[in-house]
């Protein structure tokens, strides 16, 4: 007999939807799936879909160094509360994972998770651009990604070489493509507004020309790069001809991006100083054209929490950020006119692959899987209060804003994290 | 018509402009007495909330005050827990618990003026917030072009200079548009936003040609900076192309009035000698700017009875 069953949903997978129970067994693995089944503790779901978790390829948790803004144990409480039962951590908010201790010590502040964990290093050391990282020895200790969220002034050369040196660890090289050399003081997108505005802007080309170079060289290296948060319909098209032509480039975009537009930046409110920065009306509607035709890999949030009085700074003085993990699914479903496949496929199954966790998460919901759940009314609708957020931050870029999709309930390794939209207080079990 | 802050001209409008405006005429009044002090504002508290360095429009803006018989309290960058790394929220809060009718503020940073409102019920007037706005400039400009032309409506205003990177030139844009005069900007590429469409502006690189049936030509401050930051290869070719050099003052139409915001970068922008001539009227700027504040302040905390008043009993 099963632990736990999740009754009367309607199971959402690679294959299809079908309607059934999802019986759990004491290992945390799926048992059964069918008619009836029955449990020690039963879920109703019905009239809800049940998919496979979300994977999260871009997320900050400040931790170890910037404890104030985040940990591991309140971002992933955020997290699952999201619907995500893994998430990828960046290296750069804390203190810089450039090495194998400060490794060993986020792989052990992973732990405290309530979800799977996957820790990126940096690429270069501090995250500078000048010499690359003991990639090697991080890889000894099962980090399979790594990562240069803000690139910057680097060289083709220096990226290059990582390329090059990191392909016989099999691992990937994520880069974020916002660091500007156009527009190093650049605080919004160019355009508009800014200029309206007198605020110093990013112009989108800069991404554009990024995102270029990094297609050029995961060409000629063979290397498998992942481009984190494109902001700029042209990049993906670039990134669509790279992969036409055998790169193993994959690419990623933030809800906001696909969403928000710059316009929200005239109330000079902090919580929408993002980077890449809100987009004008006419990107945010390609942005959803590509994403509907399949031409982008995954939406990843890119939380990167904010402590709240930095946020409360004028515009110009305030750091970039937003916490991400409870409204991606809403976004998704409330912003994109696609079918919930092709949504799941972007928060789920595809990230589970560029991750690399494709045996635990994301794909097939069959016996024998680990129980890895995300259950959610995709009709139900609702408002965002930033300070109702389990992130030690409380500034979203979708304060404010009425979505429809909302996660009830999450399973981590067959564990029920999330009840009702509520954390369940045993013990993390990670 | 009455508003609750000065933060940027579309805190006025026309109407509000034009009030303003003739105001200043009463102030102007006020100003040319032997004593120019009335008691329109005693009681009321001001505070001086400077961010940025500024000499110029802070001692407008108190004079303006003391004219008025306002009381004030300072918090400026060198003198207070500001520069202890206090929020702009903790500030102002305690600005406003200590009880104050209205915040003048400077800031660096675009947008400050109407973020203020969350934590205060004073008034806030704009003294200059980054590159975006410094409304009372535009109206001490305003009530110049007035008092030199007449009018403003129907005149050709050239604002030549670093437009991109400034607040004066977005609020006068703003309000000299809003009282009906055709504006031209004159700048370098470089130095222009990126999209100056959304403004109802003429846009030229040519200064010569620009000028010549110009009614006003309003010089901006070229940064010393902008030479570093490759905005243009050397300020000797900006002067060259876009400074107003003693010899295209000369050529300037009679009637036509040379204008600058001040501080002035002589031999820059504007050729040492050209702020002497009969058509600058830089200093008048300055002098309308204590007049002008004062109807800013007045409009804003005043009430029209006590100035009837004031007026008589002084007279």
């Amino acid at each position: 007999m099963s632990k736990i069953v999740l009754k009367g949903g309607v199971i959402v997978d690679k294959t299809g939807e079908r309607h059934a129970d999802i019986g759990i067994g004491d290992d945390g693995r799926i048992t059964e799936i069918g008619e009836g089944l029955s449990a020690q503790k039963t879920i109703d779901v019905t009239g809800q879909i049940v998919s496979s978790g979300f994977v999260d390829l871009n997320a900050h948790f400040s931790q170890p160094g910037n404890e104030k803004a985040e940990t591991f144990e309140t971002g992933t409480r955020s997290a699952v509360k999201g619907g995500f039962t893994a998430v990828l951590a960046m290296p750069d908010t804390g203190n810089i994972n450039d090495d194998a201790d400060t490794a060993r010590s986020i792989l052990r502040l992973g732990e405290t998770a309530l979800c799977h964990v996957e820790i990126a290093g940096a690429i270069t050391m501090g995250n500078q651009g000048e010499q690359i990282a003991p990639l090697s020895e991080m890889a000894a200790l099962g980090v399979r990604h790594f990562a240069d969220p803000l690139i910057a002034g680097e060289s083709d050369l220096i990226i290059r070489r990582a390329m090059e040196y990191s392909q016989r660890l099999g691992v990937t090289l994520h880069f974020g493509c916002s660091g500007g050399g156009l527009s190093p003081e650049g605080q919004m997108n160019e355009g508009t507004t800014s200029s309206r505005l007198g605020i110093s802007g990013i112009p989108k080309e800069n991404e554009e020309i990024e995102v270029f170079r990094l297609c050029s060289l995961a060409k000629m290296t063979g290397a498998r790069v992942h481009i984190q948060q494109i902001a700029n319909p042209q990049s993906v098209k670039l990134i669509a001809e790279a992969q036409a032509e055998g790169a193993k480039v994959t690419c990623e975009v933030s809800p906001h991006h696909f969403a928000l537009t710059e316009v929200l930046v005239e109330s000079f409110e902090a919580r929408y100083k993002v980077l890449p920065p809100l987009m004008t009306q006419e990107n945010v509607n390609e942005m959803q054209k590509l994403l509907h035709e399949g031409k982008v890999d995954a939406i990843a949030t890119g939380h990167r929490p904010c402590e709240n009085h930095l946020k409360e700074q004028p515009f110009q003085e305030a750091p970039f950020g937003t916490i991400g993990f409870e409204t991606a699914l809403g976004a998704s479903i409330t912003y994109l006119n696609s079918p919930l496949s092709a949504i799941l496929n972007l928060l789920s199954w595809r990230p589970a692959e560029i991750a690399g966790l494709e045996d635990t998460h994301g794909g097939e919901i069959v016996a024998g899987r680990p129980g890895n759940l995300t259950v959610f009314d995709p009709q139900k609708t609702w408002v965002v209060n930033g300070t109702e957020m389990l992130s030690k931050s409380s500034s979203s870029v979708f304060e404010g804003i009425q979505m429809k999709g909302l996660v009830s309930h999450t399973l981590v390794d067959g564990e029920l994290v999330v009840i009702d939209g509520e954390i369940q207080n045993n013990e993390s079990k990670r | 018509m009455k508003g609750k802050h000065v933060r940027g001209v579309s805190d006025l409008g026309k109407d509000g402009i034009q009030e303003i405006l003739s105001l200043s005429d009463h102030f102007l009044e006020v100003s040319s007495r032997r004593i120019p002090k009335v008691p329109a504002l005693r009681g009321r508290t001001i505070a001086w909330l400077f961010y940025e360095n500024s000499t110029r429009t802070r001692l407008s803006f108190e004079t303006a005050a003391k004219r008025l018989s306002a009381d004030s309290m300072n918090f400026s960058v060198s003198s207070s827990s500001i520069n202890k790394g206090e929020s702009l929220r903790d500030t102002v809060e305690t600005i406003t618990a200590m009880g104050v009718d209205a915040i003048v503020v400077r800031h660096s940073s675009t947008g400050v003026p109407w973020l203020l409102p969350k934590w205060t019920d004073a008034s806030i007037i704009n003294a200059g917030d980054g590159a975006h706005e410094h409304p009372t400039q535009s109206l001490l400009d305003c009530y110049t072009i007035k008092k030199q032309l007449g009018d403003i409506e129907g005149k050709k205003i050239v604002i030549a200079g670093d437009i991109k990177h400034s607040r004066v030139a977005r609020s006068n844009i703003l309000a000299f548009k809003a009282m009906g005069a055709e504006i031209v900007l004159v700048a370098p590429r470089t130095l222009l936003p990126v999209d100056t469409s959304l403004w109802p502006v003429e846009i030229s690189q040519d200064l010569d040609g620009s000028i010549a049936d110009a009614d006003v030509l309003y010089m901006l401050r070229m940064q010393l900076e902008r030479q570093k930051e490759a905005f243009v290869p050397s300020l000797r070719e900006y002067t060259n192309d876009y400074g107003l050099t003693l010899e295209r003052a000369k050529k300037l139409p009679k009637h036509t009035i040379i204008m600058h915001p001040g501080p002035m970068n002589r031999g820059v922008e504007i050729a040492s000698e050209v702020p002497e001539l009969d058509n600058a009227v830089v200093t008048n700027q300055v002098s309308n700017g204590v007049i002008v504040r004062m109807a800013v302040l007045y409009f804003l905390l005043g009430s029209g009875a006590e100035l009837s008043e004031d007026g008589n009993s002084n007279e």
